[in-house]
């Protein structure tokens, strides 16, 4: 079943999956499979070739138009799990549940969208990608830490990827006028890496995260601080 | 029908080219695609943060390649008008979602140019209008020789060397998908073969074109 998927990349990379329940599970596969991910980069950057010597100008017209369309066409933000909008629940278990899950996310992100609703499939797999970037390397590793007042931090963070993802639960509620903000600690001294969001049920991708740092949490003014400025309510080591 | 490439391989200019360039056949020549991939990273960079300029530069460099596929595989030229002004569109509202990491912005746009071209086949096959307008409109006719570039002839007779170094179930079931835009289990009725050994097939023929055109890994 898992091999059979893995063949699967050709196929995918040429869209010759026409059966879209069958591309969704490959899709999912894909986004915990180090092996398909690297190989259809390659394979993808194989196809483009079959394209580029069948390259052919299009009439100058086609130009003007679509010169003068894209005044109107908003661009998309940049891919960020703050603004993505996702499934609290499933987020918070799955992240809490490890590396293994990253596939299932994504495909409990998938199914139940209409079939021909693939565009919109795409946008949100995008928006996972950030978390699953994460979640799915080799390297990764978790660790959940006990906040003091009271529910847990858990972190998944991988070293290649230099980067960590962060999601909690059951920490107290805070005035408006207040915010858990990230700090990555080591010898050096802390560094900001953000906010939990609002949504405290949503994970959240902070970079820049090297393997002699801690992660923190700070209760601070909703605007921020620039370094703690109250203890760290939790400290947790993902080495 | 063996090489579906052929029937579009409009003149023997290429020799004549490469003498311009003082460059031996064999060797990759600069301004073929992969430097227009490097240029077509730059400006995917400057349009993701809304540069108009940039985006205006980056048609010129992928309008071409984005419009010859789209030709190639829905073959009726209102209809490839269509979905490379779609596709254009599409790269310019999406710039910021593209990830360097996952490979280069020429690659990534033909991905996305081919995903459209084919969706849109697959849509005209199921009100079954395909076959009619391609008949109308004739297949096959190239409208605009002089507009194609000396790196697409050049990446052309690459690509067509390359395809011969693959067995022939792998080469058809490649090309019948790319350029055809068949599923593969269309692809496997078309040539007679098991739908599992044809996706083996073009797994396998990708591979072998990868490591011929010297793709990054
Ligand atoms: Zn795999």
């Amino acid at each position: 079943m898992t091999d059979d998927l893995h063949t699967l990349a050709g196929a995918y990379a040429l869209d010759a999956i026409d059966d879209d329940v069958e591309r969704r599970r490959f899709e999912a596969h894909l986004a915990g499979c180090e092996t398909c991910a690297t190989e259809l980069r390659e394979f993808q950057a194989t196809t483009a070739r079959l394209g580029l010597a069948v390259a052919e100008a299009p009439p100058p017209r086609l130009r003007d138009r679509v010169l003068a369309d894209i005044r109107d066409v908003r661009q998309l933000p940049p891919v960020s799990p703050r603004r993505a909008e996702v499934r609290p629940r499933r987020w918070r278990r799955t992240v809490a549940a490890g590396l293994a899950a990253a596939a299932c996310l994504v495909t409990a992100a998938s199914v139940g969208v209409a079939v021909h609703e693939r565009q919109r499939v795409d946008q949100a797999q995008a928006a996972y990608q950030e978390v699953a970037f994460v979640l799915s390397a080799p390297d990764a590793r978790s660790a959940t830490g006990r906040a003091g007042g009271g529910g847990t931090v858990t972190i998944v963070a991988s070293a290649s990827r230099g980067r960590v993802v962060v999601a909690s639960a059951g920490l107290r509620t805070l005035p408006s006028s207040k915010a858990y903000q990230l700090w990555l600690i080591n010898a050096d001294g802390p560094r900001s890496a953000g906010f939990l969001p609002d949504d405290r049920s949503r994970p959240v991708v902070a970079g820049a995260w090297r393997p002699v740092d801690r992660l923190g949490v700070t209760v601070e003014p909703a605007g921020g601080s620039a370094r703690p400025t109250t203890t760290p309510i939790v400290l947790i080591s993902a080495t | 029908m063996s090489d579906p490439m052929r029937p579009r391989v409009r003149n023997a200019g290429g020799t004549a080219f490469r003498g311009e360039r003082g460059m031996p056949a064999e060797t990759r020549p600069p301004g073929d695609g992969l430097v227009s991939g490097q240029d077509a990273d730059a400006l995917l960079g400057r349009t993701a943060r809304g540069d108009e300029r940039a985006f205006e530069a980056l048609y010129d460099v992928v309008a071409a390649p984005v419009h010859g596929l789209a030709r190639r595989v829905v073959r009726d030229p209102a209809m490839a008008e269509e979905v490379t002004q779609e596709v254009m569109i599409e790269v310019w509202r999406s710039a910021a979602r593209y990830d360097p990491e996952r490979g280069g912005a020429m690659a990534w746009i033909m991905t996305i140019a081919h995903r459209r071209a084919v969706d849109r086949v697959r849509r005209e096959q199921a009100a079954g209008e395909r076959e009619a307008r391609a008949v109308h409109h004739g297949t096959g006719a190239a409208h605009d020789p002089v507009g194609e570039r000396v790196e697409a002839r050049l990446e052309h007779e690459r690509v067509r060397r390359c395809l011969r170094t693959l067995t022939h179930l792998q080469r058809e079931s490649v090309t019948l998908a790319y350029y055809g835009g068949h599923s593969y289990r269309e692809v496997a009725e078309l040539v007679g073969a098991p739908p599992n050994t044809v996706r083996t097939r073009m797994r396998d023929g990708i591979i072998r074109l990868r490591d011929c055109l010297g793709v990054e890994r």
